[in-house]
């Protein structure tokens, strides 16, 4: 299919306007240059409504009239594509092919009202222009010439131009879109349609044949056979669903895992709890060791031995005086008591008499007295003498100064508990930091989801074995039931034309499984060659040179992916650039359109953003480069003026047809020359992307320099 | 088959063809013709196309008959 023309009514900012594209085989490309704003997306969501519908737009309950259309007014929307198809017959023995030119116009009417609008049913007129007019034709005719599961190869939005390998879409949705668009491409799914209904009919005569005859064995095992092979497909189809239930299985518990970790970096909630018990628990021991060493110092510090180790000399100097004393018989005295018994007694010892009232009485007194004061001097001293006799005896001790040892035992210990005290602190604050850092809400869903998961992965497993063998086993059996069955028939005569065209069944068979098995493993090869190709050439990628893309391809899990040193494979959609992931989902496309030889317009919306230099270039070759004479092509890009620099000698030897789109919303910011628009639109001129014009110029088209076009 | 690679999946049949034993002069022939008609119907699926299909497949065997082939 190629486009010749499309005219767009209503459609957003889209109004009423006129899209031209070149059909040359030598000049394939289109250009249709907008700004940012400018009605690039909305012309490309235009075009891929009007030829599938609203179903194939990414929301298809987005609103397709004006921002600014009043709401409860209905809008008429509507899209004319004028298109050629080419078909391919085959007459006589010999393949034709065969141009027609077609007009397909969608249209719906739409009232706007707030965000959601009231949308009337679409309506689809699609014609052949025949040499006489044109002819109404089934709309199905469409979906024949541009099935929808291509969709996404003809319609790429740069942007997100990483639809087969994007990081948001699970590894199964990309294996599918990628098989998908493969097998439509290559057409497939036709053959595989064949290959359904030419079983369908095997069945129908094996039927025949069971019924035909009178064999009661023959049609046992013709039922027999037909309920195994049911139950075979039965089996296969649980079996694919398990792989691709295991497949996402990994793939969310591979995810999980690394979450739990990420959350798990501070560490484990449950350990650090423990850990601080038995911390605290040390500490409180750690505290009553030294209330114990404490105490021990101040008994130390209270005792005998330590007080006579300290102030021993002095108190033995005083005691030796004492003791001098005591020898000179100055203490104990013992003057007053006898005196006072002599009184008592009236009798001195000399003899003389000592009556009260007499001389040698008063004399006594006297010396009593006297003696009486001296004596409370001389007591003191005496029961100062007799107590230090006791205390000297008792606290003597040994010269080497026992206490000083023990003293110093107890310092080293109270030095010890206190370093042992600094360093359970530490380690406590440590272990309340790490605590408060953990999430422990999101570490123990995650080990539950991580529990779950696995319980899931075994039992998709266990399920994965049990069908397998099931399977391994239902073929053997309905491997012996063929043979048992072709002996039967071959025996009963009534049958031998069903036989025949039994045989003829097969025959067929066999041709489209061959052919099928063919197209999947060689043309899946070379998509995967030609891919392979235009992606180094664009990335600029030299094996030989060390680079460290060494190659790509599409596996035959329908993966794309990249090879790397060492034999090592690059995920695309992370540890790819985002220049090389575009390139090499544009290399993808082209490879397949090539490969299969699809004629087909493929438009683009954004193709060089996030691309520049080299890479820039090679990828506008790639896109716009006419294919083989034998391979036709027709590319539609959407292009901004900076995706333009430094690329118009290439687009100056390729466009075929451009034009460009401003919308009037931009003057006075970006445009220069006042559109006189009453409302908001997109108007298209055809300035090429050299020229500007009075409707096109912007105050930035000075520094491109582009040419003034009257 | 408006949109398959029709000169490809055509030139891969015939290959398949040629592998198939020729059972009488002109039967290879014959089973690519009627798998391209088959290929059609099914594209087209209008009505009745299935029982159509059953019907060509039964052509097929009476010309096997008619030209004396044997199953063995």
């Amino acid at each position: 299919m190629k486009l010749k023309r499309a005219s767009i009514r209503n459609f957003k900012l889209l109004r009423n306007i006129e899209l031209q594209f070149s059909t040359q085989k030598e000049l394939p490309l289109t250009v249709i240059r907008a700004e940012n704003g400018s009605g690039k997306t909305s012309s490309l969501l235009a075009l891929k409504w009007g030829l599938y519908g609203r179903k194939k737009l990414s929301d298809p309950s987005v609103r397709l009239s004006p921002a600014d259309w009043p709401d409860g007014d209905q809008c008429a929307i509507s899209v004319t594509i004028e298109f050629i198809h080419t078909h391919v017959s085959q007459e006589s023995g010999s393949m034709l092919s065969v141009e027609e030119e077609y007009v397909l116009t969608r249209e719906v009417n739409e009232t706007p009202k707030g965000d959601f609008p009231n949308r009337s049913p679409e309506e689809v007129y699609l014609y052949r222009k025949t040499t006489s007019g044109t002819e109404r034709i089934d709309e199905i005719e469409l979906s024949r010439m541009l099935p929808e599961p291509m969709v996404d190869i003809f319609f790429t939005n740069g942007d997100a131009a990483m639809t087969f390998i994007s990081p948001q879409l699970p590894e199964s949705t990309k294996q599918e879109k990628v098989r998908s668009a493969i097998r439509e491409m290559l057409g497939l799914e036709k053959l595989e349609d064949v290959a359904r209904r030419l079983k369908s009919v095997r069945g129908n005569v094996n039927r025949e044949i069971g019924s035909a005859t009178s064999s009661e064995e023959l049609a046992f095992v013709t039922k027999e056979l037909e309920r195994m092979e049911g139950r075979r497909e039965e089996l296969a189809s649980s079996l694919a669903d398990l792989e691709a239930g295991i497949s996402k299985t990994e793939q969310d518990l591979g995810e999980t895992e690394r979450r739990l970790h990420s959350a798990l970096e501070a560490g484990n909630y449950k350990d650090l709890s423990l850990r601080k018990q038995q911390r605290c628990r040390d500490m409180a021991k750690v505290l009553q060791e030294t209330e114990e060493c404490k105490k021990q110092q101040q008994a130390l510090l209270q005792s005998k031995t330590m007080a006579w180790g300290l102030i021993g000399e002095s108190l033995q100097r005083g005691y030796n005086r004492l003791r001098e004393l005591r020898q000179k018989g100055v203490i104990p005295r013992a003057a007053v008591p006898i005196l006072q018994e002599r009184l008592e007694m009236r009798e001195c010892i000399c003899g003389a008499d000592l009556s009260p009232g007499t001389p040698a009485h008063s004399q006594v007194e006297s010396m009593l007295a006297v003696q009486r004061t001296k004596d409370q001097h001389v007591e003191l001293l005496s029961t100062l003498y007799f107590q230090a006799q006791n205390e000297v005896q008792e606290s003597r001790t040994p010269e080497d100064g026992g206490w000083k040892l023990e003293s110093r035992k107890l310092r080293q210990v109270r030095v010890s508990i206190e370093d042992r005290k600094r360093g359970l602190d530490n380690e406590l604050k440590s272990i309340d930091g790490k605590l408060s850092d953990i999430d422990e809400n999101l570490v123990q869903e995650l080990i539950a989801h991580q529990s779950m998961l696995r319980k899931t992965q075994e039992k998709h497993r266990d399920d994965r074995f049990r069908t397998s063998s099931q399977l391994e086993g239902l073929g053997e059996k309905i491997g012996q039931l063929e043979k048992k069955l072709e002996a039967l028939r071959r025996k009963d005569d009534k049958v031998r034309k069903l036989n025949l065209q039994m045989r003829a069944l097969e025959d067929l068979t066999g041709i489209v499984h061959g052919t099928l098995g063919e197209m999947q493993n060689v043309y899946l090869g070379r998509v995967s060659k030609r891919m392979e190709a235009m992606f180094m050439n664009v990335i600029g990628a030299d094996p030989e040179q060390g680079s460290i893309y060494q190659g790509a391809k599409i596996t035959s899990e329908y993966d794309i992916v990249v090879e790397s040193v060492d034999g090592r494979t690059l995920s695309p959609d992370s540890e790819v650039n985002g220049a090389s992931q575009r390139a090499l989902t544009f290399a993808f496309i082209w490879a397949l359109t090539e490969v299969s030889g699809v004629v087909a317009p493929r438009i683009i919306d954004t193709p060089l953003g996030m691309m520049s230099g080299g890479v820039k270039e090679r990828v506008l070759e790639m896109v716009s480069k006419p294919a083989r004479l034998d391979v036709d092509r027709q590319v539609v890009l959407f292009l901004t003026q900076s995706e333009i620099a430094q690329t118009e000698e290439i687009l100056d030897s390729r466009v075929g047809a451009s034009m460009t789109l401003t919308k009037t919303d931009d003057f006075p910011t970006d445009l220069v020359y006042d559109p006189r628009a009453s409302r908001s639109e997109v108007r298209v001129c055809e300035c090429s992307h050299r020229q500007c014009c009075s409707c096109c110029q912007r105050h930035s088209s000075q520094s491109f320099n582009l040419r003034f076009r009257d | 088959m408006a949109t398959m690679p029709q000169r490809q999946a055509l030139e891969i049949i015939r290959e398949m063809a040629r592998q198939t034993p020729e059972l009488y002069r002109g039967y290879r022939d014959e089973l690519i013709g009627t798998m391209v008609e088959i290929m059609s119907l099914e594209s087209v699926k209008s009505h009745g196309f299935a029982k159509e299909i059953g019907r060509k497949i039964e052509v097929l065997g009476e010309k096997l008959e008619r030209e004396g082939y044997r199953e063995e």
